[in-house]
């Protein structure tokens, strides 16, 4: 066990690696020349070659990355070329809301995702299965901005319960969230309805009912354990469209998060905080992922053995 | 010889299979309702310059954000543009990245998977740990990166969508192949002389079309919706050109006092995904046969 989340752990080096070198080429191929957009159009040879030099922008491109790495290693993500602070900076004092946001979104979405599942597999053709159904279908298609909008108009112009833009008090939390949990709900729910009707079907849930036990506890002791392994997957990889949902949802709220942080400096053509978000959310979304394939060998004894 | 004896009469067996798997699908009567306006929402893109009512590009300052009427269904815009011809022209836009982006997958994909399964040996772990490296972005954030590599355009976007959707292509087509490639037909066209490429378009592509057709379906409605996304955030289709998830931009700003210009291009964007996400139910449930 302990050597398998080992191994993960080591096999998670050269694969941060790739990703840094292709985040890194990929941004240094953009057009525009950083340079000239920290110091302007007007800007005399000398000072440009000396920003150059300062940045480190004239060595060749290998060494840059290499030294990108080092750097990166050690916490330095370079400098917003647009506010002159460090990207480490400007990543930190909007990270926490985004992972704020993040968190409550995926909770909402696993609560109620989990719940509404179990219900449906358990009262399957029932009208609650058919609007299950019909909810996730819809849900799925539903564009997070657009829903993000609709809250608004619903819960913020029309009822004026919570606020529409902005951060800072639990109030500001509630819709950004509920637009943000949507997508993953929706997948989560389908996979625990379909994991649970497959459990609910074997042989030791007939055992159970047929020893005597009641309902409750054979759904809710029995089923559920093994349906939701499957399902504690599908959390970790619904982690990547939530943080590309976290960009959209943030946009629309105005939400100081990583996302928006993000969106603006692309627009400003301020690459090393695109880089270094870009780079963060990959790293997050990776080790997610590695926590969960370790949490499943662990839960499901029936993997120990690869 | 085994595999002469066993090919039975060609046409007839394509019918059949083809009039079997029409049942199926058409028992499925919410994949039929999604199939149906699908191709009004097809015809409309295709027709959208002669059936609009109005030109989209027509400002009318006087009427801005004038709400629904009967000379505008719709509504109008921040500009007095009649919403309603701007979603239908928009559909174009929309639909044709969404498309492009698809193909673009769709083709790079399957070949990687083809080749990757044909082959086997270090071209497999080479493919596929490199569809591994760009499954561990999370897809939104690479389409991000793509289009803030290439500049902000729906062109870029779409290909921003195709790239991040290769890997689902590769996958489904790669397992798909292994299947297919033992069987005895492309063993036979294999002792035959065939060459690879021909056996991968004659043989192997054919028999493996069913599990492309219904991640084609999926893969359509995630693009639409990806690419949307990027043209909201200013990504993708640039103004004034009519794109679904540009004119939710434009509208963001007035959601208290004109929440018609965000409400309706939303919509056409839901009731794309939506009866695609049908579709492509039923396509799985026609071709999957372990689900009947």
């Amino acid at each position: 066990m302990l050597s398998y989340a080992g191994r993960r752990i080591l096999q998670l080096i050269p694969l941060l690696l790739i990703i840094s070198f292709v985040v890194f080429v990929a941004l240094e191929m953009t057009p525009g020349d950083p340079v000239t957009l920290l110091l302007g159009q007007n800007a005399s040879p000398e000072a440009v070659a000396d920003l150059r030099a300062k940045l480190g922008l004239d060595r060749p491109l290998v060494v840059q990355y290499l030294s990108f790495v080092a750097n990166a290693v050690q916490g330095d993500l370079g400098i917003s070329y647009r506010s002159g602070r460090e990207v480490v900076a400007e990543l930190a004092r909007t990270a926490g809301v985004s992972a704020t946001l993040a968190t409550t979104g995926m909770l909402i979405a696993v609560l109620v995702g989990v719940g509404v599942g179990i219900l449906a597999a358990v009262k399957q053709y029932s009208i609650i299965d058919t609007v299950t159904r019909v909810g996730v279908l819809t849900l799925v298609s539903l564009p997070v901005f657009w829903l993000a909008i609709l809250l608004i108009i619903g819960f913020s112009v029309k009822w004026p319960i919570f606020p529409a833009f902005g951060w800072g008090t639990y109030l500001h939390l509630v819709l950004p969230a509920i637009a943000l949990s949507t997508y993953p709900l929706a997948v989560i729910a389908r996979l625990t309805r379909s994991s649970m009707l497959e459990v609910l079907g074997g042989d030791y849930i007939r055992t159970a009912r047929a020893a005597g036990l009641p309902e409750r506890t054979v759904v809710m002791k029995y089923a559920l354990k093994n349906a939701l392994v499957p399902v504690m997957t599908v959390i970790g990889l619904q982690f990547g469209a939530l943080i590309g949902g976290a960009v959209l949802t943030e946009t629309v709220f105005g939400i100081p998060g990583m996302g928006r942080l993000m969106v603006t400096a692309i627009e400003g053509r301020d690459y090393p905080v695109v880089r270094g978000a870009v780079l963060l959310g990959t790293v997050v979304f990776v080790v997610i992922n590695l926590l969960v394939d370790v949490l499943y060998k662990w839960v499901d004894p029936r993997q120990r053995g690869v | 010889m085994s595999a002469v004896v066993a090919a039975p009469p060609k046409a007839a067996v394509e019918r059949s299979a083809f009039q079997e798997g029409w049942a199926t699908f058409a028992r499925n009567r919410a994949a039929v309702v999604g199939l149906i306006i699908l191709v009004l929402i097809t015809a409309v893109a295709l027709l959208a310059p002669w059936i609009a009512p109005h030109d989209p590009t027509a400002q009318n300052l006087a009427l801005r954000r004038e709400g629904p009427s009967a000379d505008a269904w719709l509504g109008r815009d921040a500009f007095g543009r009649d919403i309603l011809s701007r979603i239908m022209l928009g559909a174009r836009a929309t639909l044709l990245a969404a498309a492009g982006a698809v193909l673009l997958s769709g083709v790079v994909g399957t070949v990687i998977g083809i080749v990757a399964a044909y082959r086997g040996g270090i071209a497999d772990s080479l493919l596929m740990r490199s569809m591994d490296l760009v499954l561990s972005f999370p897809y939104f954030l690479l389409a991000i990166l793509v289009v803030a590599v290439a500049g902000p355009s729906l062109r870029n976007a779409a290909i921003a969508v195709g790239i991040t959707y290769i890997p689902q292509y590769a996958r489904v087509v790669r397992g798909a192949t292994l299947e297919v490639v033992g069987k005895e037909y492309v063993e036979a066209a294999h002792a035959s002389g065939l060459r690879g490429l021909r056996i991968a378009i004659r043989h192997i592509l054919p028999n493996i079309s069913a599990p492309i057709i219904v991640i084609t379906t999926v893969g359509l409605a995630l693009a639409i919706v990806s690419v949307s996304s990027l043209s909201f955030l200013g990504l993708g289709a640039q103004p004034p050109s009519p794109e679904w998830g540009a004119m939710l931009a434009d509208g963001r700003q007035y959601v208290a006092s004109a929440p018609h210009v965000s409400i309706f291009p939303g919509l056409a964007i839901l009731a794309t995904v939506l009866s695609l996400n049908l579709v492509g139910d039923g396509f799985r449930d026609t071709f999957d046969p372990t689900l009947r």
